[in-house]
């Protein structure tokens, strides 16, 4: 009779068991992120993944207009259970407002074999727990050019980036495609040089301190930047069409000019989330090809400037955590890389198809400092007049001091509370 | 107990239950067509109406601030007070569309994605306004202009684009409810199925009193077959309602097709503006503007009042048709009360012959 009854207990205990875990997957997950189009696809096929691992239904919705419908959902207390979000300034807002919550552990007990420690700093915004995940990263402090119609060897300083850029100016093509395009954003192009150009300039420290809101945008350092920048591109020549056309065309359009016959400019300065693009002009390595961006004294180990897509769990759930572990790990992040245009911060990925991928991927998980896109860090507003100041500065550059001194205005204006100082890893 | 009171128990058990259905499934199919067509009418076609209203109101007032920057009448009044009107009725088409939405979740995140394209696209108005103030019309003038235009006319991702998803959203919802449900003719199974049945019943009825009771008609049944009759008539109003639906989804179709194909032409005028606010700054404008410029054929018109006002009287003429079809008010009344009366008839009509043969006669 006891015997009988404890397999009964048993029994129930196993049904329970049963029902729970399908009442867990039953409930499935809601996930936003702004991929929509041919980025949603792919996206869909990561999630997918999960799907048919665990049975966990994963609803997707995918806006551009990400920002607004994830804060109006937060305000309403209807949050999804994951969000992923272009920028860590954009994190570290939510994860103050302590909306998101830590997956810490979701890496086990050695994430160090998975991510790098600067990846691993990066994704604690500050906070000593890991807070996101690195759905996909790209390399920014990179330059795209055609091995073909190029005709030298590649830069490997700043004096060979100059002179580079002369040469070809005298040779009466223009060194540079630009293209300051790219609603709703328009500038952040422009953005990116200043942030790459101080970099290498000026090293890691004082662009964590500038970044980070403690270092004044009319410092001689940051003034030095953006004149750098404006000697390589604002010079008659220097820019297919003319600083007029680098305003009025779009990021994506600007490079094809490296494909025409002859080529209309020569390099781009863009990050790796062009390859895509140039995938339809030719074959990597063959017809497009990049080269670091110039290391200097200041910066001698070549620190990058990154970015990423941080997915972040803001209703906490078992089904919530499996999802984050399953994007964490080589499962979750092999997918996209393996399409052919995304990259992966996991040093377990390995499914690029070409040298070019697999070099900037291999860059991606090195332990080189690696530093993040300081516009991303940067709360909105600064980021807004950041931009707003490239096209300005484009479309004249002798209103530079004036341009500085108002973005100096912007910045003393902030909370630094609202400042974030995690921009570089290693 | 004699098996004609059997018999006549067993029909009039049947009439009953037969009735009660006829009761439950005409006054089922009639509500729930009048409700759906009152929905359609509230909500679900106002809200196609409106993203179309709102489409046209935002390319007219694009149209009218480039206009004002070619003309150089910015100088003064900045991109004008047409725009600045249009901006504003489209705000409220938008906030009506919200209010009627009828396509769900994922069209509300659509809707605000649009409400922050249309802020982002002021935005930049607003920069061009302060730049050519300010100095005139400088490469920065235009190239906020032209940062506008990427917000409105953007292939996939711009205004007018995701405003005609949101269409395709709202149409879809609207076609999927005037055709599924009561709104489709199958659906009319369920009511005229048991008044075929029970206007069977009553034949069957009157022909075994004629033979047990040689009797030539039952009047009490036969006022009960003519109101059966009359329900029919009243519930298949439903098909007129049907009829009114479809006509009224082709109105709107009609109206959406025509008003986006003059807003397309109103949205081109507004671009050849643009091309004329380029064109000083432009000798070797690059592949975005190359491309843009490539775009510019077809037949423009200036004619954003003319869509708005057709768009109007498009509304009005589809809210009649859907008014048209919903037919509640009396035969709302008339099927409940004649179904009553038809079973109040059949207990009548059948209580003699029941009551004849209650002690046991065969």
């Amino acid at each position: 009779m006891r015997t009988l009854r404890r397999l009964s207990v048993f029994l129930a205990a196993v049904l329970a068991a049963g029902a729970c875990s399908m009442v867990d997957a039953d409930k499935g997950l809601s996930v936003l992120a702004s991929w929509t189009g041919a980025e949603e696809t792919a996206f869909l096929k990561v999630l997918k993944g999960f799907e048919d691992e665990t049975g966990i239904k994963v609803n997707y919705t995918g806006t551009r207009a990400l920002n607004q419908v994830l804060q109006a959902d937060v305000q309403k207390g209807q949050a999804p259970d994951i969000a992923v979000l272009p920028s860590p300034g954009e994190l570290a807002n939510y994860v103050r407002g302590g909306y998101v919550h830590d997956v810490d552990g979701i890496l086990g007990d050695r994430p160090e074999e998975s991510y790098s420690k600067q990846w691993l700093k990066l994704l604690k915004v500050e906070t000593g727990k890991i807070q996101a995940v690195p759905v996909k990263t790209d390399l920014k402090s990179i330059v795209w050019y055609n091995p073909i119609t190029f005709g030298r060897l590649p830069p490997k300083s700043w004096d060979e980036l100059t002179a580079t850029t002369d040469a070809l100016r005298a040779r009466g093509v223009a060194p540079w495609c630009v293209g300051m395009g790219a609603t709703p954003a328009s500038g952040w192009p422009g953005t990116d040089w200043i942030e790459d150009i101080l970099l290498h300039q000026s090293g890691p420290a004082t662009y964590q301190s500038w970044s980070a809101g403690t270092l004044r945008w009319d410092s001689p350092e940051v003034k030095r930047a953006w004149t750098t920048w404006g000697g390589l591109v604002t010079t008659p020549g220097s820019v297919h069409g003319g600083t007029t056309a680098a305003l009025l065309t779009e990021f994506g359009d600007a490079g094809r000019g490296m494909f025409t016959g002859p080529p209309a400019c020569m390099m781009e300065h863009q990050g790796s989330f062009m390859l895509g693009g140039y995938r339809n002009q030719g074959v990597p390595g063959l017809n497009f090809a990049y080269f670091p961006f110039p290391a200097s004294a200041a910066n001698p180990n070549g620190a990058s400037e990154v970015s990423a897509d941080l997915a972040a769990m803001f209703r906490p759930s078992d089904n919530a955590r499996r999802f984050m572990a399953y994007l964490a790990d080589e499962r979750g992040q092999k997918v996209w890389p393996s399409l052919g245009s995304a990259f992966s911060a996991n040093k377990k990925v390995n499914v690029y198809a070409d040298d070019v991928s697999r070099k900037i991927a291999g860059r991606l998980i090195s332990e080189d400092p690696l530093c993040f896109d300081a516009s991303d860090l940067m709360p909105a507003t600064m980021s807004d007049a950041f931009s707003r100041a490239a096209l300005e500065y484009l479309g004249d550059p002798a209103s530079l001091d004036s341009l500085l001194d108002s973005l100096e205005k912007v910045r003393t204006g902030i909370d630094p509370v609202d400042q974030l100082e995690v921009a570089c890893g290693g | 107990m004699s098996t004609t009171r059997r018999d006549l128990l067993r029909l009039r058990t049947a009439l009953l239950a037969v009735t009660a259905t006829v009761f439950v499934g005409s006054l089922a199919a009639f509500t729930g067509v009048t409700s759906t067509a009152k929905d359609a009418a509230a909500r679900s076609a106002p809200a196609v109406l409106e993203v179309m209203a709102a489409r046209a109101a935002l390319v007219h007032a694009d149209s009218a601030a480039m206009t004002s920057f070619r003309t150089g009448q910015a100088k003064l009044v900045g991109p004008g007070a047409q725009y600045q009107n249009q901006i504003a009725i489209a705000s409220q088409n938008l906030a009506r569309v919200a209010e009627h939405n009828a396509a769900g979740e994922s069209a509300s995140r659509t809707l605000q994605l649009v409400e922050g394209l249309v802020v982002a696209y002021g935005r930049g108005i607003g920069d061009a306004d302060a730049s050519f103030r300010a100095d005139g019309p400088t490469p920065l003038t235009v190239a906020a202009l032209w940062y506008a235009s990427g917000l409105m006319h953007g292939r996939e991702s711009g205004i007018v684009a995701q405003l005609d998803e949101l269409a395709v959203a709202q149409r879809t919802a609207l076609e999927t409810e005037l055709s599924e449900g009561w709104m489709n003719p199958a659906g009319s199974l369920v009511w005229l199925v048991p008044i075929a049945v029970l206007l069977g019943l009553l034949v069957v009825a009157q022909f075994f009193g004629a033979r047990r009771f040689r009797r030539k008609l039952n009047p009490a049944l036969v006022v009960a077959t003519l109101l059966v009759l009359l329900v029919a008539g009243a519930t298949s109003s439903v098909f007129f309602s049907q009829d009114r639906a479809d006509v009224a989804g082709a109105t709107l179709g009609k109206v959406v097709s025509q008003s986006k194909t003059q807003t397309d032409a109103d949205a081109l005028n507004g671009k050849r503006e643009l091309e004329k606010v380029l064109a000083p700054h432009c000798g070797e404008c690059g592949e975005s503007v190359s491309a843009f410029k490539a775009g510019l054929g077809g037949e423009a018109s200036s004619g954003g009042d003319t869509v708005q006002r057709e768009v109007a009287n498009g509304a009005i003429q589809v809210d009649n048709e859907l008014d048209s079809a919903d037919r509640s008010g009396f035969l709302e009344y008339f099927i409940p009360l004649g179904t009553v009366a038809i079973a109040a008839l059949v207990l009548v009509g059948l209580r003699r012959g029941i009551d004849e043969y209650r002690y046991g006669a065969t």
